[in-house]
């Protein structure tokens, strides 16, 4: 079975020291294209146009959460179907579970390490598409 | 050790470099947060807002490798998430704690920008 590619991705995050060295990570390291988002309801908007991949969101966001965000893409049948990804240092196991009920695909722990994030994004990504059964996690970043 | 000729690597030192420079005035941003929060009678809306910048420094501290700060940020962010759980002002062992993790952060934060 072909695997869809992930070549762009939109990121979601308020922080610009933490959206200067994602981008490093995302682009120069992990090959992707990225377009990069201050806020969910910048990314309600965005979504549309650049049509990504993937959506890698941050949870605490002021105004509109991630799962917020989340929330009102689900309901607009034109971005229902984008996969997201959480970014959050809220990775207990409750909330965890949390963030896949709502619909994530899975949830990258921050802090993360610039070195290993695409690969993060990659492995989730690469398991919802295997089709393997209860594919969706957690990665330390 | 960055490898100075990996552009990579040079890319993540610059703003690595960038960052420990800003620090010493992020901690002085959430010190302030935190003295005006303490000294002001308990709102959600201070709460939240001092709450959400210490939040914002423990993780970019984090990434960024300064894990020490991020730890400390961590441990006054958790005080001020209580905080905002109890709806209340801090007490004063909370207060202390606070004041300690502050302590802390600056003084990393003035050995990380050198």
């Amino acid at each position: 079975m072909d695997m869809k590619a992930l070549h762009r991705i939109l990121m979601v995050e308020d922080e610009p020291d933490i959206q200067a060295v994602a981008r490093v990570a995302l682009e120069a390291v992990g090959g992707f294209s990225v377009d990069m988002c201050s806020s969910g309801r910048e990314a309600l908007e965005r979504v549309k146009s650049c049509a990504p991949d993937l959506i890698l969101m941050d949870v605490m966001m002021p105004g509109l959460d991630g799962p917020s965000t989340l929330q009102q893409l689900r309901a607009d049948p034109a971005t229902a179907g984008y996969p997201v990804i959480f970014m959050t240092a809220k990775v207990q196991s409750h909330e965890v579970k949390r963030y896949r009920d709502i619909g994530g695909l899975g949830v990258i722990a921050k802090p993360f390490d610039p070195m290993t994030l695409a690969d993060s994004v990659r492995t989730i990504w690469e398991q919802e598409h295997a089709g393997s059964s209860g594919s969706r996690s957690e990665s330390a970043g | 050790m960055p490898d100075p000729a990996d552009p990579v690597q040079n890319q993540l030192a610059k703003l690595k470099q960038k960052y420990a420079a800003d620090l010493p005035l992020k901690v002085a941003r959430v010190e302030e947060l935190v003295a005006g929060f303490l000294a002001a009678a308990w709102t959600e809306e201070s709460c939240f807002a001092t709450y959400r910048q210490i939040h914002s420094l423990a993780g970019s501290a984090g990434t960024y490798g300064f894990s020490d700060l991020g730890t400390a940020a961590r441990a006054g962010e958790q005080l001020l998430k209580r905080s905002l759980e109890l709806r209340g002002p801090l007490g004063e062992a909370d207060r202390k704690d606070l004041a300690a993790a502050l302590s802390t952060m600056k003084t990393l934060a003035g050995a990380a920008a050198g």
